[in-house]
């Protein structure tokens, strides 16, 4: 099962989203992401293909998963609870029928634009209220930028605001043609590192690609005050007064002027352990130094900043 | 900012804890021996009168606004007319220590207490009821099946005509009956008994000027003592505005504030009541506060606010003892003392003015339980009215509730068939029920409650109470035998209603007996239609009379039929008698089978259109049916959704049932989802609870919602908690109360109370002191699932 013109692979819709953007929303994840970035908060939606997801907290250990497998793929033992082979898991979902307690379930399901949008108009009723809609987001949502600009307009057809949530990392005209969407109201947009060695190391792909993309997206008058930058600050990595600072006068450069900063937390790492992989612990920056970051932005670069996702 | 006065009035009311006095009961009881032997209204004025010429006059430091109930401060009465003696007497000790609700009692008022209540052995209400009542239905009482309202309280809590007290003042009301015993030559029982309550009337309203009288003296008395000049002079204005009202109309805003306060505090001394709401406050106090701060400028806006929060600060006095289970039930001493502001007129204009503001401003400012603020919201109301009023919920003050004008409107029309002006001119009686005509219904909002998850159980067991074994539900056949989801849906319908016919008649029985012992004089003379019609509220003399039903365990009882139809029928994983097994053991063994219950039907609060319908049919199905019968005096029963804190009481005798749920769990609270089975976030739990078509039930949906505070923080926030609620209203829901408060907060409150002390959540129509509460009702708002929570 993937992700195919008619139907992408859904990680979840969730409503209420109050820090995707604007008002109350709703939140489309899709599956399948060309980055991979180290800290990545939704690890198991880089991989474009079905993966089985485990929730170890739900487990009763019924054990029937065990006997249901068609492959061998599942056992459990004491220590770790249910254990998935992956190598043999081919992900037939046959042990989610079986697992009441919803302990295995598939990390995404098939969904089309119409499905997606009939959930979505359910809180029409909030987002007219709240300048809210819905946000499109992954993965990443230039893996499917077909459907996206369908579903995108679609959501207009229906009186719907979209928010693109984006790293970026995709074919240009395609971004292009989203942003310029009248129903596109803001644009979510990466920036992990200015630097580009820190991004290669930490994400796997250089940056160029992106930035390219930012600087087209900021030249355009008609999608530069969509732009809300965002971003990731991991203590370390991307949080120094060279890159911040770097990242400040691009921004006067170019023009944009709302950013969010987005301390690392470490909910990744228990969903990457339940996809069936690793992942590196990395630390958030002090709340001095993400003080000194707001600091600078607010005050050197003019830009409006808020400080998302605090745990 | 609060003024140094208000600071200290504030300080001694957290320090302090609520007192029980002797006073009032011995009183009474002198009385009753005193003037035995007068038509019924007239002993009881008597009684009335008694008590108030001779009870303490108290007269605290600091305070603009004077009258206690009793003789203590944050003082409480005990009613043995209503309440009976042999539990005052065997909970005497504990009522101090117990979890829910302590007071405190002097051992010299203890002494006194107990000797006095010799005289009431086997002569309460409560006593009375207890031999009257159907053995079946005390024992369904007793079994917390079901519970039947009156039995030890007092009928109409009162929403009067405060505009007409202050236009006509008592002695306008006193005029109003002489004249109507002058006009009548009685000739008949019926003529008879009106000129009683009308000459009861006069002699109620000469004790409370007498009180207000000797106030005044007291005042005087304290200010000739006074070295304090400032002081002096202000009780010199007290004692002033004793002597003008509540006898006369008043002549500036402090005068108001002491006439509503005066006939307040005496609904509390003649009976046992609750739910004395304020009514439209800022409506009929408009003209005094525009006369004094506005026009004349007699008085500054701050002025003004100080006097108004020390109004409030008396609202924070007045109790009504509860058993140990009513304490339970209805936890945090709540007085429902709803004070409304907003809305529209009665010619359909928006009815907001400054006193609005300067109202939630005060609450704002105080922090205190009482009154509880009702913001009335239609398309007119201002922006910075909801704005205001968010802005204080954000804060996690839980306080105001919000209330839509259109949805309570269609109720008030559908349940007094009144005018759209009287409509218009509603109001809150009891926690969130409307009632038309600004002071013109009498609400009694408390004819009983049914459990749900013990009718859920009935059925699964023909009848049986499975915790007994013994057959107390109507035997609606084996539910093995049935064939659909449809046979188990009437079996469920006809075993409800079955028990609202219980309470029905018990309740009538009540309410028969409170005509002929206990009508309440005061108030019914102050609420619209009693004096025109010579009849108090007990005999249906208000304009409207309405008495109200009540659930508990609505969302169980939806999820508990969705379960059957998708597991028993639709996807057969379980068969009926598989199911009762499972319930009946407490699904011991069988956590698989409750994994599949929890997890595969649908569950309602989560935008889900089948449960949401299921749910909405079987409370439809309640209110169509008993919105067609007739109390005692022949007003109309009314229905609504609200638990108080019966969930928990009534989960506690219940088995695990169908949706899931434990044996002993609470139910859901109120018109809320179960709690942690809404699980599509708040906007989706929204939807579901406003499309039960609220408009049908005459007494309202009272809905509960918690966020944690870390995900509607700044502006952003402000404007989501302000979409949340317009939304809801847009959808047809009739009422919105929010908690802002994170676990954390909560638990730290638990462990450490003292350092929470002003820590206030809504618990059903009214808020709480949380660390007033127990454990229990503490843990069953921890569990209501706090949306954007991340722990």
């Amino acid at each position: 099962m993937s992700n195919t013109p008619e139907s992408v692979l859904v990680g979840s819709l969730q409503k209420f989203s109050v820090e995707d953007g604007p008002g109350i929303r709703t939140t489309v994840f899709m599956k399948g992401c060309p980055l991979s970035c180290k800290w990545c908060h939704n690890p198991e939606l880089i991989d474009p293909q079905q993966q089985l997801i485990k929730s170890p907290n739900n487990c009763i250990g019924c054990g029937y998963c065990v006997k249901i497998c068609p492959q061998g793929a599942v056992t459990m033992n004491l220590e770790e609870g249910v254990v998935i082979d992956r190598s043999k898991c081919d992900v037939c979902l046959k042990c989610e029928d079986e697992c009441y307690a919803q302990a295995l379930r598939p990390v995404a399901k098939p969904m089309t634009i119409d499905e997606i949008l009939c959930i979505a108009e359910q809180d029409k009723g909030f987002y007219d209220n709240t300048e809210g809609g819905i946000t499109v987001s992954g993965g990443e949502i230039l893996m499917h930028a077909e459907f996206v600009s369908k579903l995108i307009d679609e959501a207009g057809k229906r009186g719907i605001n979209v928010c693109m949530d984006t790293s970026g990392f995709g074919d240009s005209q395609a971004l292009m043609k989203m942003a310029l969407m009248e129903n596109v109201t803001d644009i979510l947009y990466d920036m992990k590192s200015i630097d580009d060695e820190v991004h290669r190391e930490y994400t796997g792909v250089s940056n160029q690609l992106i930035i390219g993309n930012l600087r087209r997206l900021a030249a355009n008058a008609r999608t530069v005050d969509k732009l809300i930058m965002r971003m990731p600050l991991i203590k370390g990595v991307n949080d120094s007064d060279d890159i911040i600072k770097r990242t400040g006068e691009l921004y006067r450069e170019i023009g944009v002027k709302r950013v969010n900063l987005l301390p690392y937390h470490s909910l990744g790492i228990s969903k990457k352990r339940n996809v069936g992989g690793t992942q590196e612990e990395f630390e958030q920056p002090t709340e001095e130094r993400l003080t000194e970051i707001e600091f600078y932005f607010k005050n050197e670069i003019n830009l409006k900043v808020e400080i998302l996702g605090r745990v | 900012m609060l003024t140094p006065r208000v600071k200290r009035m504030r300080e001694k009311l957290f320090n302090t804890i609520p007192t029980i006095t002797a006073e009032r009961l011995v009183l009474a009881t002198e009385a009753y021996q005193k003037f035995a032997g007068d038509a019924v209204p007239i002993f009881r004025a008597k009684v009335v009168n008694y008590i108030m010429e001779n009870m303490t006059t108290l007269i605290l430091n600091d305070e603009l606004i004077v009258g206690t109930a009793t003789n203590a401060y944050r003082g409480a009465n005990l009613h043995p007319e209503f309440q009976s003696s042999s539990w005052y007497i065997s909970d005497i000790d504990e009522i101090s220590t117990r979890s829910n609700d302590p007071y405190y009692i002097s051992p010299e008022d203890k002494a006194t207490i107990l000797e006095t209540l010799k005289y009431w052995e086997g002569k309460s209400m409560e006593d009375l009821s207890q031999t009257v009542l159907p053995a079946h239905t005390r024992e369904l009482e007793k079994d917390d099946i079901i519970c039947v309202g009156l039995e030890n309280g007092v009928s109409g809590e009162t929403l009067c005509d405060h505009e007409k007290i202050l236009t006509v003042g008592i002695r306008g009301y006193m005029e109003e009956c002489q004249k109507n015993i002058d006009n009548l030559l009685p000739q008949t029982m019926e003529e008879q008994a009106k000129v009683d309550f009308w000459k009861a009337c006069i002699i109620q309203c000469e004790g409370l000027i007498t009180y207000a009288h000797r106030m005044a003296d007291e005042a005087e008395r304290m200010a000739s003592e006074s070295t304090d000049e400032k002081r002096k002079q202000e009780l010199l204005r007290i004692a002033e505005n004793c002597r003008i009202v509540p006898e006369n109309p008043p002549q500036s805003f402090q005068q108001a504030l002491q006439s509503i306060w005066f006939a307040h505090v005496y609904f509390h001394i003649e009976v046992c009541t609750t739910a004395c709401g304020f009514g439209r406050f800022d409506q009929y106090m408009w003209s005094f506060y525009k006369r004094d701060v506005i026009d004349e400028k007699n008085i500054t806006r701050e002025e003004a606010l100080e006097m108004l929060e020390c109004f409030y600060l008396k609202a924070c006095e007045v109790y009504e003892v509860r058993d140990n289970w009513y304490a339970t039930s209805f936890a945090g001493y709540p007085m429902w003392q709803i004070l409304v502001v907003g809305g529209q007129t009665r010619d359909g204009q928006d009815a907001t003015n400054d006193l609005s503001f300067l109202c939630l401003e005060a609450a704002d400012e105080l922090r205190v339980t009482q009154p509880t603020m009702a913001v009335r919201v239609w398309e007119e109301t201002p922006e910075e009215l909801i704005k205001f009023g968010c802005r204080m919920i954000q804060e996690g003050q839980a306080n105001p509730g919000f209330f839509n004008d259109n949805a309570a409107i269609k109720m008030c029309l559908g349940k007094a068939r009144c005018t759209i002006e009287e409509a218009r001119d509603w109001t809150i009686v009891g926690c969130i029920q409307p009632g038309p005509g600004g002071g013109g219904t009498d609400g009694s909002p408390d004819a009983g409650y049914v459990n749900m998850g013990k009718m859920v159980e009935f059925v699964l067991h023909n009848g049986v109470d499975p915790a007994t074994g013994k057959l107390m539900g109507l035997e609606t056949g084996d539910p093995r035998k049935f064939k659909n989801i449809e046979e188990f849906k009437d079996a469920l319908k006809k075993q409800i209603i079955h028990h609202y016919d219980i309470i029905r008649i018990g309740y009538n029985m009540m309410q028969s007996i409170h005509m002929n012992r206990y009508p309440v004089i005061f108030a019914s003379m102050v609420t619209k239609g009693c004096v025109e019609s010579g009849k108090s509220v007990q005999h249906g003399g208000a304009q409207y009379s309405t008495a109200g039903m009540y659930i508990s365990g609505a969302a169980n009882m939806a999820d508990s039929i969705a379960a059957v139809e998708k597991c028993v029928f639709e996807d057969k994983n379980i068969t009926m008698d598989e199911l009762i097994k499972a319930c009946d053991t407490n699904f011991e063994g069988q956590e698989r089978l409750r994994q599949l219950l929890l997890n595969k039907p649908e569950k309602y609060g989560n935008n889900l259109e089948h449960v949401d319908s299921i749910y909405k049919e079987m409370i439809h199905h309640v209110a169509n049916t008993v919105q067609g019968w007739k109390d005692a005096r022949g007003g109309g029963y009314a229905f609504g959704i609200d638990t108080q804190t019966l969930n928990l009481s009534h989960g506690l005798v219940t088995g695990a049932l169908p949706d899931g749920r434990l044996a002993g769990e609470p139910f859901c609270d109120s018109a809320s989802p179960m709690m942690g089975r809404d699980i599509n976030g708040p906007t989706a739990t929204v939807k579901s609870v406003a499309a039960m078509g609220q408009e049908v039930l005459h007494e309202g949906a009272l809905f509960n919602l918690r966020f944690d505070p870390k995900g509607v923080q700044g502006e952003g926030g402000l404007n989501i908690i302000e979409g949340v609620i317009k939304t809801f209203f847009e959808d047809g829901g009739e009422h919105i109360q929010i908690n802002v408060v994170d676990n954390e907060t909560l638990r730290k409150a638990q462990e450490n109370p003292e350092n929470y002390k002003g820590l206030m959540v809504r618990v059903a129509g009214y808020m709480a002191y949380f660390t007033e509460l127990d454990k229990k009702a503490q843990d069953i708002i921890i569990y209501r699932t706090a949306h954007l929570s991340q722990n």
